[in-house]
Order: C-alpha cells, then sequence, then structure tokens
C-alpha cells in the first residue's frame, strides 16, 4: 500500500515536472538570460601581429587566436559587442570564441617621436590598393571552422566569409582576402582603413551530438579495453592458483611420505613403548580369551584406560604404515 | 540620553544587527524546503546521511545577514564558505569520499564476471541523452555535463563534475542525484517490468567463480592503470577509489582501511552535506533551473535504467550463459541500493532465484561507469 502510494506521488512530481518544462518552455528558457559563458579576450600585440587570449563558449581552459595582416598595418583588435538574443540569424553558440572588430589602415604615420616627446599627425586617407589578407591562427580551429563577417550597413548582415582553411600543425589558420570599401568593409568606403567585425563560427550541434556519440562509445570503449585487461589478468591467475593448489596437493603427499617414512626414524623410547604395550595388551587379552568372564570376582571383559591409551597408541602407530 | 534617542538606538539596532527586517519570501520559501529536508531524512529515512546535512546546510544559510557562506572585511572565508572553498570548490571531498568508497568496495563479484562491465557502459545512456536534452532548453554544454552525470547515480562523481564545469549548480545537482538515489526502489521496478518479460526474469544465473585473495589484490593497480592511461582527467576519483580498495585488500594497513571507511567517510559526510545545503541560497536556488533539473535527473535515472537492461538483452544475443536483465538495472551504480532492487525483482519471480551478487558486478562497473563518463566530460572541456 506505501509502496503504491509512493509512487502515485512520484508519478504526480513527475508529471508536474514534465507539465511545466512542456507546458511553459519559454518560461523555463527565461531563466537562462545570464549569458555565463560569454567570452572575454584580453589582446596582447607581439611583433606585426596581435594575439587575443579567452576561454571559449564550452570550455575550461584559456586558448589564443593570433591575428596577422598582409598588405597592410593591423592597428587594432579588440573585442565586438553583439547582442545575439536579438538577432534570429545567428546563434551565440556557434561563435564559441566572441566576435572581434579588427582595424586595419594603409599604414600612413599617426605620430611623429622626438626622443620622449611624439607629435600626432593626421592619417592619410589614400585608400588600401590591393586586398589585405586577414589571418586568424590557433590551435582551437578545426577543419570545419569558418569566418563570418558581420557588416551592420549591408543588406546580409552576416555572411560566410569563405576563408581559406590552413593547417599548420598543430595550429589552424582561417585566412580571408578584404578590401578597402568592399562588402567586409564595415565603414563601406574607401578611406584607407578596414573596419573587419568577425568571427570564427563552428557548428553546435553538430560538435555537440559529434561528441555525444564520440564520448558515449568512449565510455564502452574504456570499460571494454578494462574488461579484456580483467578477463586476461583472471585466467594468469587463475592460472597461478591452480599451479599453487596443484603445488599444495603435492606438497600435502609429499608431507605424507615423507611423514610415513619418518616411522623407522622414531626414537627407541617409542619403540620400546608400543612393545611394551602391545605386550602387555596381548598378554592381557590372551588371559582374557583363557579364563572365564569372572576371574576371582573381578570383571576381565571390562578394559582399563591405560590398556586402551595403549591400543590407541598402537593403531595410531600402525596408521600411518597403512596411509603408506 | 533622551526616549527618542534610546527609541532610535533600540531601531537601528534591529535594522542593522537583527535578521527580522531584510527576510525575504525567499529565505522563507527555503528555510521550508530546508525542514522539508531535514522531515525527509529524520521522518522517512530517505539518504538520512547526506539529507540531514544538507537539509540543516539550506536551513542555516537562508537567514538573513548571517556570516556563513561570505568573506570577512579582511577577505577571510567564512565557516560555510571554509568548509565549501576548501572542501569542495577545491575537489578534495568527493576525492576522499571515493577513497572511504574504494575501502568498503569489494570487487568480488566485478572480477569474477568482467562481462558485466559493459552493462556498466551502457547504463551511462541516459547521461548522454540528457546531457543533448539539457542542451535543447538553453543550458550550456558544461552545465548539460554537469546535469547529465546525475544519472549516473553517483553522488560524489556529480559533485566533483559539477564543482568543475558548473558550480552554481551544485546545490541542485548534488540535491537531484542523492535524491533519485534515495528512490530507487520507487524508480526502477517498473521500467524493470516493463523491459523485460516474465521469463526473462526468472533467468537463472551460473554460479560466480571465487575470486583469489591475490586477484583481489592486483585489481585495483590492474583497473587504475587502464581506466587513468586511457582517461587521466578521471586519476583524482579513480586514483582515490583504487588506493582505498587497495589498502582493504591489501590487509597489512588494517587500521588506515578501518579509518577511511569510518571515521574519514563520517567527517567528509558532515562538511559535504553542510556546504552543498550552503550554497542553497535562495536567490540562486529559487528559480526554474533547479526544477528543471529535478525533471531532468528523473528522466536521466529512466533512461540510464533501460540503457542497462537494453545492454544485458543486446548481450544475451551473443552469450551462451544468458544473463539475468534484471542485473543490467544496477548498471545505474547506486551501491548497494540498485543491486537490492534488481534481487527484490528476481526474488519476485522466482523465490530461489538470488541474484544480488550478479547485480554487485553490473552496480560496481556502473561506479566505473560514471566516473569515466565524468572523465570524458571533463576532458572535453579542457
Amino acid at each position: 500500500m506505501l509502496f503504491k502510494k509512493n509512487t502515485y506521488i512520484l508519478c504526480l512530481i513527475s508529471l508536474f515536472i514534465y507539465s511545466v518544462i512542456v507546458l511553459v518552455p519559454d518560461l523555463a528558457m527565461a531563466a537562462f538570460g545570464e549569458d555565463l559563458e560569454k567570452p572575454k579576450p584580453t589582446f596582447q600585440k607581439e611583433n606585426q601581429s596581435i594575439i587575443a587570449k579567452l576561454i571559449p563558449r564550452g570550455k575550461s581552459t584559456f586558448i589564443t587566436i593570433d591575428f596577422t595582416i598582409k598588405g597592410a598595418t593591423l592597428q587594432e583588435v579588440k573585442a565586438y559587442d553583439f547582442d545575439f538574443d536579438k538577432s534570429n540569424e545567428v546563434d551565440k553558440k556557434d561563435f564559441r570564441s566572441s566576435l572581434f572588430q579588427v582595424t586595419i589602415t594603409n599604414g600612413s604615420p599617426s605620430n611623429i617621436s622626438f626622443g620622449p616627446f611624439s607629435l600626432p599627425l593626421p592619417r592619410t586617407n589614400a585608400p588600401i590598393a590591393s586586398p589585405v589578407s586577414v589571418s586568424l591562427t590557433s590551435s582551437y580551429f578545426s577543419s570545419a571552422t569558418q569566418l563570418w563577417i558581420y557588416n551592420p550597413k549591408s543588406g546580409t548582415p552576416w555572411m560566410n566569409a569563405q576563408a581559406q582553411s590552413i593547417d599548420l600543425k598543430p595550429k589552424r589558420a582561417i585566412e580571408v582576402s578584404v578590401k578597402d570599401g568592399g562588402p567586409m568593409d564595415c565603414d563601406g568606403m574607401e578611406n584607407g582603413q578596414i573596419t573587419l567585425i568577425c568571427g570564427p563560427k563552428d557548428s553546435f550541434w553538430g560538435y555537440a551530438i559529434g561528441t555525444l556519440f564520440i564520448r558515449f562509445f568512449g565510455v564502452f570503449l574504456v570499460l571494454l579495453i578494462l574488461e579484456i585487461g580483467m578477463l586476461l589478468s583472471g585466467k594468469v591467475f587463475q592460472y597461478l592458483e591452480s599451479k599453487k593448489s596443484e603445488m599444495v596437493i603435492k606438497e600435502k603427499e609429499e608431507d605424507q611420505v615423507s611423514s610415513s617414512v619418518s616411522v623407522p626414524t622414531s626414537t627407541d623410547d617409542d619403540e620400546l613403548i608400543a612393545a611394551a604395550i602391545s605386550t602387555a595388551l596381548h598378554v592381557h587379552l590372551s588371559l582374557q580369551k583363557i579364563k572365564t568372564y569372572d576371574f576371582q570376582g573381578v570383571n576381565t571383559q571390562a578394559t582399563s584406560s591405560w590398556a586402551l591409551q595403549g591400543r590407541i597408541k598402537q593403531m595410531n602407530d600402525r596408521m600411518i604404515l597403512f596411509k603408506r | 540620553m533622551t526616549w527618542e534617542s534610546v527609541l532610535e538606538l533600540i531601531k537601528q539596532i534591529l535594522i542593522t544587527q537583527t535578521g527580522i527586517p531584510h527576510l525575504t519570501w525567499g529565505n522563507i520559501v527555503m528555510l521550508c524546503i530546508g525542514s522539508l529536508f531535514l522531515y525527509l531524512a529524520i521522518g522517512k529515512d530517505f539518504e538520512p546521511l547526506l539529507l540531514l546535512p544538507i537539509g540543516f546546510g539550506v536551513f542555516l544559510v537562508n537567514f538573513p545577514i548571517t556570516p556563513l557562506m561570505g568573506f570577512s572585511e579582511h577577505g577571510t572565508p567564512e565557516l560555510l564558505r571554509f568548509f565549501y572553498k576548501y572542501g569542495v570548490e577545491w575537489e578534495i571531498i568527493p576525492c576522499v569520499i571515493f577513497l572511504g568508497l574504494g575501502a568498503m568496495t569489494d570487487f568480488g563479484p566485478l572480477i569474477a564476471n568482467p562481462k558485466t562491465l559493459v552493462i556498466g557502459a551502457g547504463a551511462q545512456l541516459g547521461v548522454f541523452v540528457t546531457y543533448i536534452g539539457t542542451l535543447f532548453f538553453g543550458f550550456t554544454l558544461k552545465e548539460a555535463a554537469s546535469v547529465g552525470i546525475i544519472g549516473g547515480a553517483d553522488g560524489p562523481t556529480t559533485i566533483y563534475l559539477t564543482t568543475k564545469l558548473a558550480p552554481h549548480l551544485l546545490g541542485a545537482n548534488a540535491l537531484a542525484a542523492y535524491s533519485y538515489m534515495a528512490m530507487v526502489p520507487l524508480i526502477q521496478p517498473p521500467i524493470m517490468r516493463l523491459f523485460t518479460t516474465k521469463e526473462q526474469r526468472k533467468i537463472k544465473m551460473n554460479q560466480l567463480r571465487q575470486v583469489s585473495q591475490r586477484e583481489k589484490l592486483f585489481f585495483p593497480l590492474i583497473a587504475a592503470f587502464l581506466i587513468i592511461m586511457l582517461i587521466p582527467a578521471v586519476a583524482p576519483l579513480m586514483g582515490m577509489f583504487m588506493f582505498g580498495n587497495l589498502m582493504t585488500e591489501s590487509g597489512v594497513v588494517k587500521r588506515l582501511s578501518d579509518t577511511a571507511q569510518n571515521a574519514l567517510m563520517n567527517i567528509v559526510t558532515i562538511f559535504l552535506g553542510v556546504s552543498v545545503g550552503a550554497t542553497m541560497k535562495a536567490e540562486v536556488f529559487l528559480s526554474w533551473k533547479p526544477l528543471l533539473i529535478f525533471g531532468f535527473g528523473l528522466f536521466d535515472f529512466v533512461i540510464c535504467t533501460i540503457g542497462g537492461i537494453l545492454t544485458v538483452h543486446i548481450m544475451n544475443r551473443f552469450l551462451k550463459d544468458k544473463m539475468n536483465p534484471l542485473i543490467g538495472s544496477a548498471g545505474v551504480s547506486a551501491v548497494p541500493m540498485s543491486a537490492r532492487v534488481s534481487n527484490s525483482e528476481g526474488l519476485k519471480e522466482d523465490p530461489t532465484n538470488y541474484l544480488l551478487m550478479h547485480a554487485m558486478g553490473p552496480n560496481l562497473a556502473g561506479v566505473i561507469g560514471s566516473a569515466a563518463a565524468a572523465g570524458m566530460f571533463i576532458a572535453m572541456f579542457q
């Protein structure tokens, strides 16, 4: 009865939980407004490149993305804050390593230095003549990683840059060609500056489901290997145990043999005692056979304790020989 | 001193130094939830060793302006924060619990029938299905993994993984894991009956072979070597588990083994329970997430049970000596409760069919399987 009652309560709880999940998914989803995994990159300039260091979505460790430019000057790289929740076109989960705003200039000096002093110079607006090659290099990228460009001024703000993926073992680079004033340039003008808003994109669901299968079968594989290991070690141990038990049996047999052989090695005293006892017994039993049960008022049928002990001793001594 | 200033002083004390004006509805709800856990532990005997300290932790931490889970003005952690920081956040307590569990465990049934390891792997099905399910509901990858592991029915593993991946879900995940572990006798039997026929439930399994002491002694070394070589991320848990077992099986450190099984285990259980309860402050816990976690946890448990039973069905297609599919449900870990459930269900069909020792194999395999799944998840995010 109690069991049935508990099952009933359990069913009610599950029904309530699932009705909440199914009927009010929007409410449930509202609980997840806070973006806990939002990458917060930091940037560091190194020679001609800028390195972004960040913890991407779905990772616990830092990765680095190396930005390099060919054909112009890499002015600045910074994180670009895009409100993914308001966009139906893209999913923030696909952009696991943030969005970046890359500023490329024509390389004209922006200031002139005199020792400790520097004099700012106006940058020239001469357009960047040839297409500039922008390269993002990281060990985090896979062959399926794409580079997506965001241009709010364009009719289709999000576009796949069709970047070339280059394997630089152990890292991988994704490289794209951009043109001053081209469709990927956010300012849309040939003004000697290219502003590129981009982000490496991987399929979140592809990764999640792919890794699900790999890891589930990984658990099987690990336990299968353990099973094989245990079966093999089990066989070895069983073999060793059988050998051991064989040895024990052998040893026992040898012990028995050696103990039976050891009879003749018994001391002279033992032999004397055994002989004395057997003689006494012989005399005693002979007397019993000859004489009547009642001999001068004494019942000779009853065996005395010394006679019994002697008989046991004699039998035990002979037993060894029988076993042999 | 005038009456006004005395009243002012009393008002000041009431506002700043007592909890009454700071009490919120959230606090009251959480105090009720804490009391409910205490009732379940004391009145209903539901996992009292864990639910009592957790319940009291919830109860204690939800009083307003208490110096328990914060930091002092010198930056030192307050009492429960101290337990949490050095016990849970530093991932020490779950590993110490594994040490005690290892010392308590007799791997004999698993060593005698290593085939049951596959059942332990099959019973992790729910972990991965729930992982995908939670992603659909907007959980992050790390949160999904930490919720998924609830189905492994292994409290310390759940706590270990959640602390590593989604510490903000620790309270809900730990509670869901321990609650469902306590409810194994309620959750599993209907599923077991649904996925097996009467004839299958009557299958009698061969007597397990005798396992020598030498084999038991070498098992922790062999298992630790293979598992840690394949999943290094699980080394803290598996290392401690096998170390505890080695202490017991070696027989030369009886005092240490006894301490790991009893005194040490009891001490860390107190700190673990109170620390987990202390993470459940109203402002963190009162959202849809814990409710969803409880829902997914139940779903997870059900799928894991089904996974274990189906694995036995699949294995039986290839095995000469058939296994009773009822032992499949024991693959969800929850040692030894789920093995007992397998045994009792078997006895219901045939009062002479004792499955307990046969079910202990998949049960122990479930512990290794859930730790392996946790290791897989940890490695995934590295």
